[in-house]
């Protein structure tokens, strides 16, 4: 039975006297794909950093799996505790680092003898090289290797990857489409499909239906930091989403 | 050999070579024990000064206050101990007052979210005034040696002092901290992408916090190394130090913007500015071309690093 990880009720956002989300309520559970659709400025970035911790909302509640969050204290590091793991579009792995560094970044494998502790490299690259082979990457990687010689698709793919490793029970996917070639956007799909299955539900920013309705459950369309939105798959087309995404209304204004 | 080639130090290490060659030809006198124990005890406390620079700036900060945080410090120490103060807890002051300046220099920096090269151009300045305060413009000098200071500069043969061990020891603690040990993921990781590391939960201000508070208690260990060894401290010392040892930092491969850098690059450096110190003296050239050749040679590495990184990129 899916139970319910997460769910935002009343949530409001402002940013001085600027109004970025309004009185949002969204609900997503475990083994569940929501897409949270809208164009640029929607506020859907807005709305992830607040799950993730990184902000916090002016007004309203996030229960996590039916516990109210308290906001005092809850940061990325707590959300990562917590499992909420999120997959930031730009700032998703360190690139001067070695895959294997990113992958434990903040939860490095410590050795230890008396009070001298060091990094478990062995056991890093050990993982790290396992977990790449389950993602089934098309190029072998060195766990040793920069993170800035990888493609768009090899980190959402690591990233993805660390997250699964750590735990998640949400997982939050900043455009990890975007700029991707049609091969490796039908391979990170596979990735996400793979990991909903696994019982982790997945949120899933984007700007556009397109691709994505294979994997999707549910869709969330933001406009103007409003929810206008709120359907399972297969209760809207392309076109009406689209009108939603740029006009906040199902039926195009100028039809 | 390839590997060789990739290594990120190598083009620092390359220089170090062509230096000693050079200077090798031109003073007959220069390959000698007398010579290395001279660039050595050049070499210390500069070193010392250039890892506390080098772990900073890969926490993607800066300290121009380095120089003068040297010179208070050595300063409370020399006072104190003049004071007839117990040694060991005027180095203990020495070392907290040092520290002390790298809190200040972080908390300012972390909590105004102004630049550290601004904070710390100020508290340059201000704790310079505060030294020729306190000194009149004067210098201070030891009556007499005492255990701290045999300690860090006691002969072990040939020249060679004690400091030289506590530049190497240290040289090898932040090496293994930065390479083997999870911290130095998260410092790494903060200088290079500080809102990425946030976000995978790295407590980004305590990581640079941390590097600030180290390098200020660098700095005082250099200032009091630095008194004990000439047994007398001028109200002026380190001024300049600062910028030497971002030099140091920058030539030894370590980027201005944060995240990358290696310990073994700045101890490589810190050597080639000690060999050109002592060859130029041999060589029987004015030591006033000193200054002139560290920045050509800073220009030099930067291009050289710089054209490797891609090399290495396109590998």
């Amino acid at each position: 039975m899916s139970m319910t990880r997460l769910k935002l009720s009343g949530i409001e956002k402002n940013f001085g006297p600027v109004r970025v989300l309004k009185d949002l309520n969204l609900e997503i559970k475990s083994g569940e794909v929501l897409a949270l659709l809208g164009d640029n400025g929607a506020g859907k970035s807005t709305l992830i950093k607040i799950i993730a911790g990184f902000h916090q909302p002016s007004a309203g509640d996030l229960l996590w799996e039916g516990h109210v969050i308290e906001q005092n204290n809850f940061s990325p590091q707590q959300a990562r505790a917590m499992g909420i793991q999120t997959v930031y579009q730009h700032l998703g792995l360190v690139d001067q680092l070695s895959i294997a560094r990113n992958f434990f970044l903040g939860a490095e494998p410590i050795k230890s003898l008396g009070p001298v502790k060091w990094l478990d490299h062995k056991f890093m690259r050990e993982v790290v090289f396992q977990e790449l082979t389950l993602m089934g990457l098309k190029r072998k990687l060195d766990p040793n290797d920069n993170v800035s010689k990888l493609s768009g698709g090899e980190r959402q793919a690591i990233a993805i990857a660390r997250a699964r490793f750590f735990g998640a029970k949400l997982l939050i996917l900043d455009e990890p489409t975007s700029a991707l070639s049609v091969g490796q956007t039908q391979a990170v799909l596979d990735y996400i499909k793979e990991a909903a299955e696994a019982g982790i539900a997945v949120i899933f920013i984007t700007h556009t239906l397109h691709h994505i309705e294979r994997i999707v459950d549910k869709v969330v369309i933001l406009h103007r930091g409003s929810s206008v939105g709120h359907f399972e798959i297969g209760d809207i087309d392309l076109k009406q989403c689209a009108n939603l995404i740029m006009h906040g209304q199902i039926s195009s204004a100028t039809s | 050999m390839r590997k060789l080639l990739y290594t990120k130090e190598i083009s620092v290490m390359f220089g170090l070579v062509l230096l000693i060659v050079i200077f090798s030809i031109l003073g007959d006198s220069f390959f000698s024990l007398a010579t290395f124990s001279s660039i050595a005890s050049v070499s210390t406390e500069m070193g010392i000064l250039a890892l506390g620079a080098t772990l900073l700036m890969i926490a993607g900060e800066f300290d121009l206050s380095l120089g003068s945080n040297f010179a208070l410090s050595g300063m409370v120490f020399a006072l104190l101990t003049s004071l007839s103060f117990h040694p060991l807890g005027a180095l203990l002051c020495a070392l907290l007052c040092g520290s002390s300046i790298g809190f200040i220099n972080g908390f300012i920096t972390l909590k105004t979210r102004i630049p550290s090269f601004i904070t710390t151009l100020g508290t340059m300045l201000i704790f310079r005034g505060l030294v020729l305060v306190v000194t009149d413009g004067f210098p201070i000098a030891a009556m007499e040696n005492n255990v701290v200071m045999q300690f860090f500069v006691s002969d072990l043969g040939h020249g060679f002092k004690s400091s030289l061990l506590w530049w190497l020891f240290l040289s090898g603690y932040f090496l293994f901290i930065l390479n083997y040990h999870p911290l130095g993921n998260l410092i790494m990781a903060t200088g290079a992408n500080e809102e990425a590391a946030f976000s995978m939960g790295v407590k980004v201000k305590r990581v640079k916090m941390l590097c600030f508070v180290v390098t200020g208690f660098l700095a005082s260990l250099a200032g009091v190394i630095q008194y004990a060894h000439m047994m007398s401290l001028s109200p002026t010392a380190g001024e300049q130090y600062e910028l030497r040892a971002i030099a140091i930092a920058v030539i030894g491969g370590t980027t201005l913007t944060g995240g990358s850098g290696t310990i073994v690059g700045t101890v490589l450096a810190t050597i080639i500015m000690g060999v050109l110190a002592s060859g130029l003296v041999q060589a029987g050239v004015s030591t006033y071309w000193f200054r002139a050749l560290v920045g050509a040679i800073l220009v030099m590495a930067v291009i050289m690093n710089t054209n490797l990184k891609r090399l290495q990129a396109q590998a």
